[in-house]
């Protein structure tokens, strides 16, 4: 099933939250929905599942809205707050009340809460949760019905090491089973290893959509880190065959627009000893601090002194 | 839409305050029957002892009915809720179906209860009882009100969406702002406002005088206040964003 949001517009007030998104999430990938904190990316889940209504634009999934799945539930499954429940009320409970407005059994309900490894403590009630136990249940939750679509925001919030693994890991899984997964976060290293496709916004704007790889070719490149006694005179034969030296640390430099193989053959040509030469590839944190580099809503002022 | 019911009565169910409510509601009612019935001496209607002790049981029910909306958007449950139920309509249905039947049933018990205690205690003192029309009458009214309130309730918390300003708002509204604009005006306007008219659907009640008759008729005015409240607060819970 694929998700298709187009043209999704949603002011509050004299904020315009979401500004004419347009993206596609395709099954069978981890689409990451990545942008900075007030970028808009919890706004436009809801305006994606009708929760908050835009001004304009509709998201259709497999070309349905939300609101006409009759059991919406079997169809998409949703991950928002993980904190949204009655703090009274008993996981498993919770889950109940859930579970049989899409007419799922209370044994689907069991199963689930094995699934995200909150049996043993399925009969607590949840305000009594932590954050990251919070999440599992609202990932059991939206695991309920089997869906073949998967939406969380923000999925590994308060969750420990372990979980974030587990979480990656799951994630994986499903879209290896050919389910849709959209997930949103602006903790990089959560998606960084797992996302076949990326969706970035900034100030509620479409800032990059495609595969990983073309996001990552049009926003970042991969650089050379080069050790050597002799690094001033190779950083110069660098710079003059076109590349560029991003920073240099005595013996250690940082070296661009050329690739590691060139790097090696000059320096064996020219007979530079190397201690080191080590490729980066481009990653994830560089494309996006690339492309929101002038759509931080929110950033910090400095290094305290 | 029977799913969307379902849903709603296990939410009643799983936590405990809806429960406490009910049983208070039910509980005090029984209490002030037998309280007023001890002190009883002779004068008035023996129906009155049963009647009377109902506004307790609206109040609580209206308490009832603002809980079962505004927690959701207190807790934030709301969103849980629209997402396995996303046609909103459906939700308000659903609430005011089963927060209806429960008021109903709370009446039903209160006055059962009520009628009982009212019996035995006049009949040890040797008093009169009172008549089975009467009660019949009364216990018609109990089930009426009872579901009447919960439902009004429901409308304003869909409207407030906050548990306790719109429980204070009924407070107020019942216990303070009525009663004080009614001394300004007719009594023809004041049995017609909202609470009033609910507190004077209990015939042989000690709000006959200021209520409409016969009952049925402050019940009629306390229905459409209640689905005018349902249907404001459904078309906001329509149009606002959850």
């Amino acid at each position: 099933m694929e998700i298709q949001a187009e043209g999704l517009c949603k002011r509050f007030g004299r904020t315009l939250a979401v500004d004419g998104l347009t993206f596609a999430v395709r099954s069978g990938a981890v689409t990451g929905f990545i942008g900075p904190n007030g970028s808009g990316k919890s706004t436009t889940v809801r305006l994606m599942l009708g929760l908050d209504r835009p001004d304009t634009g509709r998201t259709t999934f497999d070309g349905m809205p939300y609101a006409a799945f009759r059991a919406p539930l079997r169809s998409v499954g949703v991950l928002l707050d993980a904190k949204a429940v009655h703090p009274r009320r008993s996981a498993r409970d919770h889950l109940r009340t859930v579970a049989v407005t899409n007419g799922l059994s209370a044994r689907r309900v069991d199963e689930v809460l094995g699934l995200v490894g909150l049996a043993d403590v399925a009969g607590r009630r949840a305000g009594a949760f932590s954050l990251g136990m919070g999440q599992r249940l609202g990932l059991a939750s939206a695991l309920l019905g089997d869906p073949p679509v998967l939406i969380l925001d923000e999925p590994a919030n308060g969750l420990d090491p372990e979980g974030i693994v587990w979480i990656r890991q799951f994630m994986r899984y499903l879209a290896d089973e050919g389910r849709t997964v959209f997930v949103s976060s602006h903790v990089l290293s959560e998606l960084g290893q797992i996302v076949d496709d990326v969706v970035v916004i900034g100030k509620g704007r479409l800032l990059a959509s495609g595969t990983r790889e073309e996001v990552l070719g049009g926003a970042a490149e991969s650089t050379v880190t080069v050790v050597s006694p002799d690094a001033t005179r190779l950083a110069q034969l660098v710079a003059e065959r076109g590349g560029r030296v991003d920073r240099s640390d005595g013996s250690q430099i940082e070296l661009g627009g050329i690739e590691a193989p060139a790097v090696g053959e000059l320096a064996a040509a020219e007979g530079i000893v190397l201690h080191e030469l080590t490729p980066h590839e481009p990653s994830l944190e560089q494309a996006y601090l690339r492309l929101t580099g002038d759509e931080q809503e929110y950033r910090a002022g400095g290094t305290p002194s | 839409m029977t799913a969307a019911m379902r849903g709603e009565w296990l939410k009643l169910r799983t936590v405990r305050s809806p429960k406490v409510l009910v049983a208070i509601a039910v509980l005090l009612t029984w209490l002030i029957a037998g309280l007023s019935t001890r002190d009883y001496d002779g004068s008035g209607r023996p129906v009155e002892l049963v009647a009377g002790a109902g506004t307790l049981t609206l109040v609580l029910l209206l308490v009832l009915g603002v809980q079962m909306f505004a927690q959701e958007y207190r807790f934030g449950t709301i969103r849980t809720t629209f997402t396995a139920v996303p046609v909103r309509r459906r939700v308000v249905s659903a609430k005011v179906m089963v927060g209806a039947a429960v008021g109903g049933v709370t009446g039903a018990l209160a006055v059962g209860g009520a009628a009982l205690v009212t019996t035995i205690v006049l009949s040890s003192r040797g008093y009169d009882l009172p008549s089975n029309d009467r009660l019949a009458e009364v216990a018609i009214a109990y089930v009426i009100v009872g579901a009447l309130a919960v439902v009004f309730g429901i409308g304003v918390g869909a409207l407030t969406r906050n548990p306790a300003f719109g429980i204070t708002l009924v407070l107020v509204l019942g216990l303070v702002v009525e009663p004080l604009v009614s001394v300004f005006t007719s009594a023809d306007v004041a049995r017609g406002f909202p609470l009033m008219s609910g507190f004077g659907a209990f015939p042989y009640s000690f709000a006959e005088g200021t209520a409409f008759t016969p009952w049925y008729v402050s019940a009629l005015v306390f229905a459409a206040w209640s689905s005018l409240l349902v249907v404001g607060g459904g078309l906001m819970v329509e149009r606002r964003d959850a």
